[in-house]
């Protein structure tokens, strides 16, 4: 834990009641439904769901092979994890990512850059991203490796000159004001859109935007039907999910968007408070970015050495080694998450809410509209 | 692009039909999958299509061979993604019209909203009357005109293509992170940072007057200038014959 989630690690776990008995749940579900109209995160049958409440947002696939791309988006998918990337990120075979059953979320962003119909139309979720990264010299985020993953989409850029980063040290992205699609004048334009990606798919859709922009987004995106709002934030989730919970009370009917987190970086205590906070979803980038880049990959023994050396084989490849890694580590977070539910006494995610965490500090509990120690007293 | 004209072959209705089923029934009429008649001059069948007006996100991902003919204004959206088709509308476009065009021909002889051929990825968008802010953004190629004036930012974030603007152009006119290349008639407010006006060589001369002819805008290309990022300027200042004579023996 570090000092960045500071706010988030302030907050503790209330304790099981004990006026009367409690029999743990027999069974914790950690699906998540997506898909629904007016989402509250509940799974459900009518809906898509995901077998955890974990998403992978921004992958640098760029950074990868194509080959590696999908091996680790096979292993994370597998895992009931949501992957966000388009086709040409992920594998350069002509069927594109026909065969896979992993959730996939598409990402729409304001330049459509990488996007394809065809992607759309197979996504599981698509990624209405509002916001866009320039340098610092005021080009665009996009790298030249990127570029060139979607260079059959921009023919032209591959064959001209690059529009930012060239070879060398990536420049430092600034992120600009909220930055709408160009066809919009302003926010209320988002229903159109979001009327159009659902007549071009069956996909849901979830609107992304910066932590700042949120009290602009979010009443929008309720207007405009979305399913979902995915929240970038830069650390601690605390102030966000707050402002998420004010906003919604303000808002007509029983309209409860599901809120995703992308960004940071948690163990399952840390997820399980922010599924008490009221999100629906938090992203695992910084995990399992590191699987992808191969930073994590696991060792050979000496022996393995030897003999891969000679021409033999003693146990398991690299990959399928990889594979039971990240099997083991997802299982893992999932079963802990799973665990602190059980103590709670909650069976299912969408059973969790404030009343699952205190704070320390009563005077600050009405501020985050959380339960404090005077009303749990 | 192809004149659409004559008498339809099929009449399709918005009053009749949802969106859905017109482009299922567009899609088997462009497969022969209708019994009804076929043009035996082998041009693709023209299909009139009616009570459009209005209509947001309409006729979005045509990608059959066919001509249609629209009567009426449409909304937001409308014929995104399409890609083979011949389009006439008799009316104006919303906000974000062809969008991420891949190959077809439309034509508007009416205003577009915002952002018009916003994403083209290719094909030809033209535009009779005016269109609004933002025309052509983060279009990756294609050709797009505008007979009248266009709003502020048009061409930004564009990645490649050509933008042909036979009036005024507002603020901030151009990409100068791209490669595309912007033909202005008239003038413009100010120029997006790194752009630069000059002149016509003589093969965008040949190259304009052809797409001019093509998109049935009148007027000479030597009337246009040339609105390109100052590096490619730079680029083409710095090649001292770098001029293509063509031989014409």
């Amino acid at each position: 834990m570090t000092s960045d989630t500071a706010r988030l690690d302030g907050i503790r776990f209330a304790p099981p009641p004990v006026s009367h008995f409690s029999r743990p749940p027999q069974r914790i579900d950690l699906r998540v439904g997506i898909g629904d109209s007016g989402l509250t995160g509940e799974a459900s049958a009518g809906g898509k769901t995901l077998g955890l409440p974990l998403f992978w947002y921004d992958p640098p696939w760029h950074l990868a092979s194509p080959e590696r791309c999908r091996l680790v988006a096979d292993f994370v998918g597998a895992c009931g994890v949501m992957i966000g990337g388009v086709a040409r990120d992920i594998t350069t075979a002509a069927e594109g990512l026909d065969d896979v059953t992993w959730p996939r979320l598409v990402a729409h962003r304001c330049d459509r850059a990488g996007w394809t119909l065809e992607d759309a139309q197979a996504a599981t979720a698509i990624e209405l991203r509002l916001g866009i990264s320039r340098t610092a010299t005021g080009g665009l985020e996009y790298s030249r490796e990127q570029f060139s993953r979607w260079a059959s989409r921009w023919g032209r850029q591959e064959e001209g000159r690059p529009t930012e980063a060239e070879e060398g040290e990536p420049e430092k992205t600034l992120p600009l004001p909220l930055v709408f699609p160009p066809e919009w004048a302003d926010l209320s334009q988002m229903r159109t859109k979001v009327a159009q990606l659902r007549a071009l798919s069956d996909a849901a859709v979830l609107v992304s935007c910066d932590e700042a922009s949120l009290d602009e987004v979010l009443p929008a995106a309720v207007q405009a039907g979305a399913d979902g709002l995915i929240v970038r934030i830069a650390a601690d989730p605390v102030e966000a999910l707050l402002r998420y919970r004010s906003i919604v009370a303000t808002l007509d009917g029983s309209a409860r968007p599901a809120i995703w987190l992308a960004g940071g970086e948690w163990d399952a205590e840390q997820a399980v408070k922010c599924f008490a906070l009221g999100a629906t979803a938090i992203s695992l980038d910084a995990v399992c970015n590191r699987w992808l880049l191969g930073i994590d990959d696991p060792e050979f023994s000496p022996a393995q050495q030897a003999a891969i050396k000679l021409g033999g084989r003693i146990g398991k490849t690299r990959e399928e080694l990889l594979g039971d890694q990240i099997r083991e580590r997802l299982d893992s977070l999932g079963d802990a998450i799973a665990g602190i539910m059980r103590s709670l006494m909650v069976g299912e995610l969408s059973q969790l809410g404030p009343q699952h965490v205190l704070v320390a500090d009563g005077s600050s509990a009405d501020q985050r509209g959380v339960a404090g120690l005077p009303e749990s007293r | 692009m192809s004149s659409v004209s004559g008498s339809s072959d099929f009449v399709l209705s918005f009053d009749e039909l949802s969106e859905p089923k017109i482009r299922t029934r567009i899609a088997s009429i462009a497969l022969g999958g209708s019994h009804q008649h076929t043009p035996a001059s082998g041009a693709p069948p023209l299909i009139q299509i009616d009570g459009a007006s209005g209509q947001p996100h309409a006729l979005m991902a045509i990608r059959s061979a066919v001509r249609l003919h629209v009567t009426g204004s449409l909304g937001d959206y409308s014929l995104s993604y399409c890609s083979r088709c011949d389009v006439r509308v008799d009316g104006h476009g919303g906000h974000g019209v062809g969008e991420c065009l891949s190959g077809a021909a439309i034509r508007f002889r009416g205003n577009a909203g915002h952002a018009a051929g916003v994403g083209m990825l290719g094909g030809t968008l033209a535009i009779y009357g005016s269109a609004g802010d933002r025309l052509g953004a983060a279009m990756s190629a294609g050709e797009l005109f505008v007979r009248g004036d266009v709003g502020g930012d048009a061409g930004v974030s564009m990645r490649g293509g050509t933008i042909v603007i036979g009036g005024d152009a507002g603020p901030r006119l151009g990409e100068a992170l791209g490669t595309g290349t912007i033909y202005l008639r008239g003038r413009a407010e100010s120029l997006a940072d790194g752009m630069v006006e000059v002149g016509l060589r003589k093969r965008d001369e040949l190259r304009l007057g052809m797409l001019l002819i093509n998109a049935s805008i009148r007027g000479a290309a030597k009337e246009f200038r040339r609105v390109i990022p100052e590096s490619l300027w730079r680029t083409e200042e710095s090649r001292h014959h770098g001029e293509v004579r063509p031989s014409w023996r």
